[in-house]
Protein backbone atom coordinates (compact mmCIF):
# COMPACT_ATOMS: atom_id res chain seq x y z
CA UNK A 1 0.00 0.00 0.00
CA UNK A 2 2.70 2.31 1.33
CA UNK A 3 4.49 0.94 -1.93
CA UNK A 4 1.81 2.16 -4.29
CA UNK A 5 1.62 5.66 -2.75
CA UNK A 6 5.44 6.34 -3.03
CA UNK A 7 5.14 4.86 -6.88
CA UNK A 8 2.46 7.03 -7.45
CA UNK A 9 4.16 10.42 -5.61
CA UNK A 10 7.32 9.41 -8.20
CA UNK A 11 4.71 9.59 -11.43
CA UNK A 12 3.51 13.53 -9.83
CA UNK A 13 7.00 14.54 -8.95
CA UNK A 14 8.62 12.79 -11.54
CA UNK A 15 10.29 15.92 -13.58
CA UNK A 16 12.17 16.98 -9.75
CA UNK A 17 12.97 13.10 -9.26
CA UNK A 18 14.79 13.16 -12.70
CA UNK A 19 16.52 15.78 -12.20
CA UNK A 20 17.71 14.57 -8.67
CA UNK A 21 18.46 11.37 -9.90
CA UNK A 22 20.92 13.29 -13.12
CA UNK A 23 22.27 15.67 -10.27
CA UNK A 24 23.35 12.07 -8.34
CA UNK A 25 24.75 10.62 -11.24
CA UNK A 26 26.67 13.82 -12.49
CA UNK A 27 28.29 13.98 -9.20
CA UNK A 28 29.06 10.39 -8.42
CA UNK A 29 30.89 10.47 -12.49
CA UNK A 30 32.98 13.59 -11.19
CA UNK A 31 34.06 11.40 -8.02
CA UNK A 32 35.19 8.66 -10.37
CA UNK A 33 39.04 8.41 -11.31
CA UNK A 34 39.46 9.54 -14.92
CA UNK A 35 40.01 5.97 -16.56
CA UNK A 36 36.96 4.68 -15.36
CA UNK A 37 34.67 7.49 -15.95
CA UNK A 38 33.94 6.09 -19.41
CA UNK A 39 32.88 2.78 -17.46
CA UNK A 40 30.08 4.65 -15.76
CA UNK A 41 28.23 4.75 -19.24
CA UNK A 42 25.45 6.16 -21.02
CA UNK A 43 24.24 8.57 -19.21
CA UNK A 44 20.46 8.39 -20.47
CA UNK A 45 20.62 5.27 -20.73
CA UNK A 46 20.88 4.59 -16.66
CA UNK A 47 18.42 7.00 -15.79
CA UNK A 48 16.22 4.75 -18.01
CA UNK A 49 17.15 1.95 -15.82
CA UNK A 50 16.47 3.84 -12.83
CA UNK A 51 13.46 4.71 -13.98
CA UNK A 52 12.05 1.31 -14.96
CA UNK A 53 12.10 0.93 -11.45
CA UNK A 54 9.76 3.38 -10.57
CA UNK A 55 7.25 1.72 -12.74
CA UNK A 56 5.78 4.12 -15.35
CA UNK A 57 7.55 3.41 -18.42
CA UNK A 58 4.83 1.95 -20.11
CA UNK A 59 2.86 5.62 -19.59
CA UNK A 60 5.76 7.01 -21.32
CA UNK A 61 6.19 5.09 -24.14
CA UNK A 62 1.98 4.93 -24.58
CA UNK A 63 2.46 8.83 -24.60
CA UNK A 64 5.39 8.52 -27.20
CA UNK A 65 3.23 5.83 -29.09
CA UNK A 66 0.14 8.64 -28.85
CA UNK A 67 2.09 11.35 -29.75
CA UNK A 68 3.84 9.81 -32.62
CA UNK A 69 0.40 8.26 -34.26
CA UNK A 70 -1.17 11.37 -34.13
CA UNK A 71 1.64 13.05 -35.47
CA UNK A 72 1.51 10.33 -38.41
CA UNK A 73 -2.39 10.83 -38.84
CA UNK A 74 -1.41 14.66 -39.32
CA UNK A 75 1.16 14.30 -41.88
CA UNK A 76 -0.93 11.61 -43.73
CA UNK A 77 -4.43 13.51 -44.63
CA UNK A 78 -5.37 11.39 -47.12
CA UNK A 79 -4.70 8.48 -45.61
CA UNK A 80 -6.14 9.49 -42.18
CA UNK A 81 -9.24 10.17 -43.94
CA UNK A 82 -9.39 6.56 -45.89
CA UNK A 83 -8.91 4.89 -42.54
CA UNK A 84 -11.85 6.84 -40.74
CA UNK A 85 -13.66 6.19 -43.53
CA UNK A 86 -13.24 2.25 -43.52
CA UNK A 87 -13.45 2.33 -39.94
CA UNK A 88 -16.86 4.46 -40.06
CA UNK A 89 -18.21 1.87 -42.49
CA UNK A 90 -16.66 -0.77 -41.13
CA UNK A 91 -17.98 -0.13 -37.62
CA UNK A 92 -21.07 1.43 -38.11
CA UNK A 93 -22.71 -0.71 -40.74
CA UNK A 94 -22.71 -3.82 -39.59
CA UNK A 95 -24.02 -2.38 -35.85
CA UNK A 96 -26.91 -1.10 -37.85
CA UNK A 97 -27.71 -4.12 -39.53
CA UNK A 98 -27.07 -5.61 -36.30
CA UNK A 99 -29.84 -3.45 -34.54
CA UNK A 100 -32.07 -4.10 -37.72
CA UNK A 101 -32.11 -7.58 -37.15
CA UNK A 102 -32.39 -7.54 -33.85
CA UNK A 103 -35.92 -5.33 -33.82
CA UNK A 104 -37.24 -7.84 -36.83
CA UNK A 105 -35.90 -10.81 -34.34
CA UNK A 106 -37.59 -9.21 -31.51
CA UNK A 107 -41.16 -8.82 -33.51
CA UNK A 108 -41.25 -12.71 -33.84
CA UNK A 109 -42.22 -13.84 -30.12
CA UNK A 110 -40.50 -16.51 -29.10
CA UNK A 111 -41.81 -16.52 -25.12
CA UNK A 112 -38.71 -16.45 -23.21
CA UNK A 113 -35.80 -17.13 -25.73
CA UNK A 114 -33.13 -17.51 -22.72
CA UNK A 115 -35.27 -20.67 -21.53
CA UNK A 116 -34.94 -22.44 -24.99
CA UNK A 117 -32.10 -24.96 -24.96
CA UNK A 118 -31.47 -27.75 -27.65
CA UNK A 119 -31.06 -31.37 -26.70
CA UNK A 120 -28.34 -33.67 -27.60
CA UNK A 121 -27.61 -37.18 -26.42
CA UNK A 122 -23.91 -37.73 -25.72
CA UNK A 123 -21.86 -41.12 -25.04
CA UNK A 124 -18.09 -41.27 -24.68
CA UNK A 125 -16.81 -40.36 -28.46
CA UNK A 126 -20.50 -40.02 -29.85
CA UNK A 127 -23.02 -36.97 -29.67
CA UNK A 128 -26.76 -37.09 -31.22
CA UNK A 129 -29.20 -34.44 -31.85
CA UNK A 130 -31.70 -37.05 -33.48
CA UNK A 131 -34.37 -38.88 -31.29
CA UNK A 132 -36.89 -41.27 -32.47
CA UNK A 133 -40.59 -39.80 -31.83
CA UNK A 134 -41.61 -42.61 -29.24
CA UNK A 135 -38.40 -41.23 -26.96
CA UNK A 136 -39.28 -37.64 -28.48
CA UNK A 137 -43.28 -38.38 -27.06
CA UNK A 138 -41.13 -40.01 -23.62
CA UNK A 139 -39.18 -37.06 -22.82
CA UNK A 140 -42.16 -34.65 -23.83
CA UNK A 141 -44.05 -36.57 -21.00
CA UNK A 142 -41.51 -37.13 -18.15
CA UNK A 143 -39.01 -34.44 -17.99
CA UNK A 144 -40.25 -32.36 -15.07
CA UNK A 145 -37.41 -29.70 -16.00
CA UNK A 146 -39.18 -29.00 -19.32
CA UNK A 147 -42.18 -26.74 -19.51
CA UNK A 148 -42.43 -28.46 -22.87
CA UNK A 149 -40.46 -30.25 -25.46
CA UNK A 150 -40.54 -29.28 -29.12
CA UNK A 151 -39.41 -31.81 -31.77
CA UNK A 152 -38.06 -30.72 -35.26
CA UNK A 153 -37.13 -33.64 -37.70
CA UNK A 154 -34.14 -32.07 -40.33
CA UNK A 155 -35.25 -30.78 -43.57
CA UNK A 156 -35.85 -33.91 -46.43
CA UNK A 157 -36.11 -33.23 -49.91
CA UNK A 158 -39.35 -34.06 -51.50
CA UNK A 159 -40.79 -33.47 -55.04
CA UNK A 160 -44.01 -31.61 -55.33
CA UNK A 161 -46.11 -32.03 -58.25
CA UNK A 162 -49.41 -31.36 -58.14
CA UNK A 163 -50.96 -29.42 -59.94
CA UNK A 164 -52.92 -25.49 -58.38
CA UNK A 165 -56.23 -25.70 -57.78
CA UNK A 166 -58.32 -25.38 -61.30
CA UNK A 167 -55.45 -24.67 -62.94
CA UNK A 168 -55.23 -26.88 -66.64
CA UNK A 169 -51.58 -26.41 -67.04
CA UNK A 170 -49.69 -29.33 -66.70
CA UNK A 171 -47.66 -28.95 -62.92
CA UNK A 172 -44.10 -28.93 -63.06
CA UNK A 173 -42.53 -31.00 -60.27
CA UNK A 174 -40.44 -28.59 -58.01
CA UNK A 175 -37.85 -29.97 -55.23
CA UNK A 176 -39.20 -28.23 -52.01
CA UNK A 177 -37.65 -28.87 -48.63
CA UNK A 178 -40.47 -30.24 -45.95
CA UNK A 179 -39.37 -30.77 -41.81
CA UNK A 180 -41.75 -32.65 -39.65
CA UNK A 181 -42.68 -31.32 -36.42
CA UNK A 182 -44.57 -31.67 -33.11
CA UNK A 183 -48.04 -29.95 -32.74
CA UNK A 184 -46.50 -27.45 -30.10
CA UNK A 185 -43.99 -26.12 -32.38
CA UNK A 186 -45.92 -23.26 -33.94
CA UNK A 187 -47.69 -21.69 -30.88
CA UNK A 188 -44.63 -22.22 -28.60
CA UNK A 189 -42.53 -19.84 -31.26
CA UNK A 190 -45.74 -17.38 -31.22
CA UNK A 191 -46.37 -18.19 -34.63
CA UNK A 192 -49.65 -17.81 -35.94
CA UNK A 193 -51.25 -18.54 -39.26
CA UNK A 194 -52.30 -16.32 -41.98
CA UNK A 195 -54.71 -18.26 -43.14
CA UNK A 196 -56.10 -21.64 -42.11
CA UNK A 197 -54.80 -22.85 -38.71
CA UNK A 198 -51.04 -24.34 -37.73
CA UNK A 199 -51.08 -28.05 -36.11
CA UNK A 200 -52.89 -29.32 -33.58
CA UNK A 201 -52.28 -32.24 -31.01
CA UNK A 202 -54.95 -34.14 -32.64
CA UNK A 203 -52.69 -34.13 -35.88
CA UNK A 204 -50.01 -36.22 -33.42
CA UNK A 205 -52.43 -38.68 -33.78
CA UNK A 206 -51.05 -41.62 -35.49
CA UNK A 207 -54.56 -42.15 -37.35
CA UNK A 208 -54.51 -38.55 -38.14
CA UNK A 209 -54.73 -37.00 -41.71
CA UNK A 210 -51.52 -35.70 -42.95
CA UNK A 211 -50.94 -31.78 -42.55
CA UNK A 212 -48.95 -29.40 -43.97
CA UNK A 213 -48.30 -25.81 -43.01
CA UNK A 214 -46.70 -23.53 -46.29
CA UNK A 215 -45.22 -20.31 -46.76
CA UNK A 216 -47.17 -17.39 -48.56
CA UNK A 217 -44.99 -17.14 -51.23
CA UNK A 218 -45.32 -21.40 -51.95
CA UNK A 219 -48.83 -20.79 -51.74
CA UNK A 220 -49.24 -17.89 -54.07
CA UNK A 221 -47.08 -19.45 -56.31
CA UNK A 222 -48.03 -23.36 -56.65
CA UNK A 223 -51.51 -23.35 -55.32
CA UNK A 224 -52.83 -20.16 -56.95
CA UNK A 225 -53.74 -18.32 -53.49
CA UNK A 226 -57.08 -19.74 -53.54
CA UNK A 227 -58.50 -18.86 -50.07
CA UNK A 228 -59.92 -22.04 -49.61
CA UNK A 229 -56.76 -23.82 -50.14
CA UNK A 230 -56.24 -27.16 -51.01
CA UNK A 231 -57.93 -29.77 -48.97
CA UNK B 1 18.10 -15.63 -22.76
CA UNK B 2 21.50 -15.97 -22.64
CA UNK B 3 23.34 -15.23 -19.33
CA UNK B 4 25.16 -11.64 -20.01
CA UNK B 5 28.79 -11.74 -19.90
CA UNK B 6 30.69 -10.98 -17.07
CA UNK B 7 32.51 -7.64 -17.11
CA UNK B 8 34.94 -7.49 -14.05
CA UNK B 9 33.71 -9.03 -10.85
CA UNK B 10 30.06 -9.43 -11.11
CA UNK B 11 28.29 -9.64 -8.33
CA UNK B 12 25.88 -12.55 -7.11
CA UNK B 13 22.74 -11.96 -8.55
CA UNK B 14 20.49 -10.53 -5.71
CA UNK B 15 23.08 -9.78 -3.47
CA UNK B 16 23.57 -6.18 -4.16
CA UNK B 17 20.71 -5.02 -2.08
CA UNK B 18 22.40 -7.06 0.54
CA UNK B 19 25.52 -5.13 0.02
CA UNK B 20 23.79 -1.48 -0.04
CA UNK B 21 21.12 -2.06 2.92
CA UNK B 22 24.44 -3.87 5.43
CA UNK B 23 27.09 -0.80 4.02
CA UNK B 24 23.72 1.40 4.88
CA UNK B 25 23.59 -0.28 8.61
CA UNK B 26 26.05 1.88 10.29
CA UNK B 27 24.89 5.56 9.06
CA UNK B 28 24.05 7.33 5.95
CA UNK B 29 25.93 7.42 2.95
CA UNK B 30 25.72 8.77 -0.43
CA UNK B 31 25.46 6.88 -3.84
CA UNK B 32 29.21 7.39 -4.32
CA UNK B 33 29.99 6.15 -1.22
CA UNK B 34 28.33 3.61 -1.24
CA UNK B 35 30.14 2.11 -4.39
CA UNK B 36 33.45 3.14 -2.66
CA UNK B 37 32.55 1.44 0.72
CA UNK B 38 31.69 -1.96 -0.80
CA UNK B 39 34.85 -2.18 -3.16
CA UNK B 40 37.36 -0.40 -0.12
CA UNK B 41 35.90 -3.28 2.59
CA UNK B 42 36.06 -6.05 -0.36
CA UNK B 43 39.39 -5.25 -0.88
CA UNK B 44 38.38 -4.00 -4.48
CA UNK B 45 37.05 -7.61 -5.54
CA UNK B 46 33.30 -6.59 -5.50
CA UNK B 47 32.99 -3.50 -7.49
CA UNK B 48 29.28 -2.13 -7.57
CA UNK B 49 28.18 -0.99 -11.35
CA UNK B 50 27.15 2.01 -11.54
CA UNK B 51 24.57 1.11 -13.62
CA UNK B 52 23.13 -1.45 -11.27
CA UNK B 53 23.62 0.72 -8.07
CA UNK B 54 21.43 3.93 -8.96
CA UNK B 55 18.51 1.51 -10.28
CA UNK B 56 18.76 -0.68 -6.97
CA UNK B 57 18.61 2.31 -4.72
CA UNK B 58 15.42 3.83 -6.35
CA UNK B 59 14.08 0.16 -6.18
CA UNK B 60 14.92 0.52 -2.31
CA UNK B 61 13.56 3.52 -1.50
CA UNK B 62 9.74 2.90 -3.43
CA UNK B 63 10.13 -0.25 -1.13
CA UNK B 64 10.70 1.93 1.99
CA UNK B 65 13.73 0.32 2.79
CA UNK B 66 15.75 3.37 2.52
CA UNK B 67 14.99 7.13 2.70
CA UNK B 68 17.05 9.99 0.59
CA UNK B 69 18.31 13.21 2.02
CA UNK B 70 19.53 16.06 0.27
CA UNK B 71 22.69 17.40 1.74
CA UNK B 72 26.02 19.28 1.21
CA UNK B 73 29.37 17.84 0.79
CA UNK B 74 32.66 18.96 2.02
CA UNK B 75 32.96 20.50 -1.27
CA UNK B 76 29.74 22.44 -0.99
CA UNK B 77 27.72 20.00 -3.53
CA UNK B 78 24.32 18.71 -3.10
CA UNK B 79 24.29 15.51 -2.24
CA UNK B 80 21.89 12.91 -1.68
CA UNK B 81 22.76 10.35 0.80
CA UNK B 82 20.75 7.25 1.55
CA UNK B 83 19.33 6.35 5.32
CA UNK B 84 18.49 2.53 6.27
CA UNK B 85 14.72 2.72 7.80
CA UNK B 86 13.17 0.59 10.16
CA UNK B 87 11.74 -1.59 7.30
CA UNK B 88 15.25 -1.48 5.53
CA UNK B 89 16.93 -3.07 9.00
CA UNK B 90 14.81 -5.74 8.63
CA UNK B 91 15.12 -6.40 5.02
CA UNK B 92 18.68 -6.72 5.88
CA UNK B 93 18.09 -9.26 8.59
CA UNK B 94 15.70 -11.09 6.22
CA UNK B 95 17.88 -11.54 3.12
CA UNK B 96 21.16 -11.92 5.86
CA UNK B 97 19.34 -15.13 6.93
CA UNK B 98 18.65 -15.87 3.45
CA UNK B 99 22.24 -15.45 2.19
CA UNK B 100 23.27 -17.62 5.48
CA UNK B 101 21.30 -20.17 4.52
CA UNK B 102 22.62 -20.71 0.92
CA UNK B 103 25.72 -19.98 1.63
CA UNK B 104 26.13 -23.03 4.34
CA UNK B 105 24.19 -24.77 1.38
CA UNK B 106 27.01 -24.39 -0.76
CA UNK B 107 29.75 -24.68 1.31
CA UNK B 108 28.05 -27.92 1.95
CA UNK B 109 28.12 -29.46 -1.45
CA UNK B 110 32.07 -28.23 -1.89
CA UNK B 111 32.88 -30.12 1.49
CA UNK B 112 31.14 -33.25 0.34
CA UNK B 113 32.33 -32.94 -3.72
Amino acid sequence: MMELLRRLSYLWNRRRHEREMAEEMAYHRELMSPDRRTSFGNDLRLREDAREIWGWTWLDRLHQDLTYGARVLRNAPGFTLTAMLVLVLGIGVPLSAFRVVLTDLQGGSVPDPDSLVHLTRRAPGAHMTNLTYPELAFYAANAKSFRNVIGVSARNQAVFSEAAAGSTLEPTPESINVAFATSNYFPEFGIAPALGRVLTPDDERPDAEPAAVIGELFWQRRLGGDADGPS
Amino acid sequence: MSPKPASRTELVPGTLTLLVLRVLEPGPLHGYAIAQRISQVSGDVLRVEEGSLYPALQKMLMKGWVRAEWGMSDTNRRVRSYRLTAAGRKQLQFELAGYDQVNRAIQAVLKLA
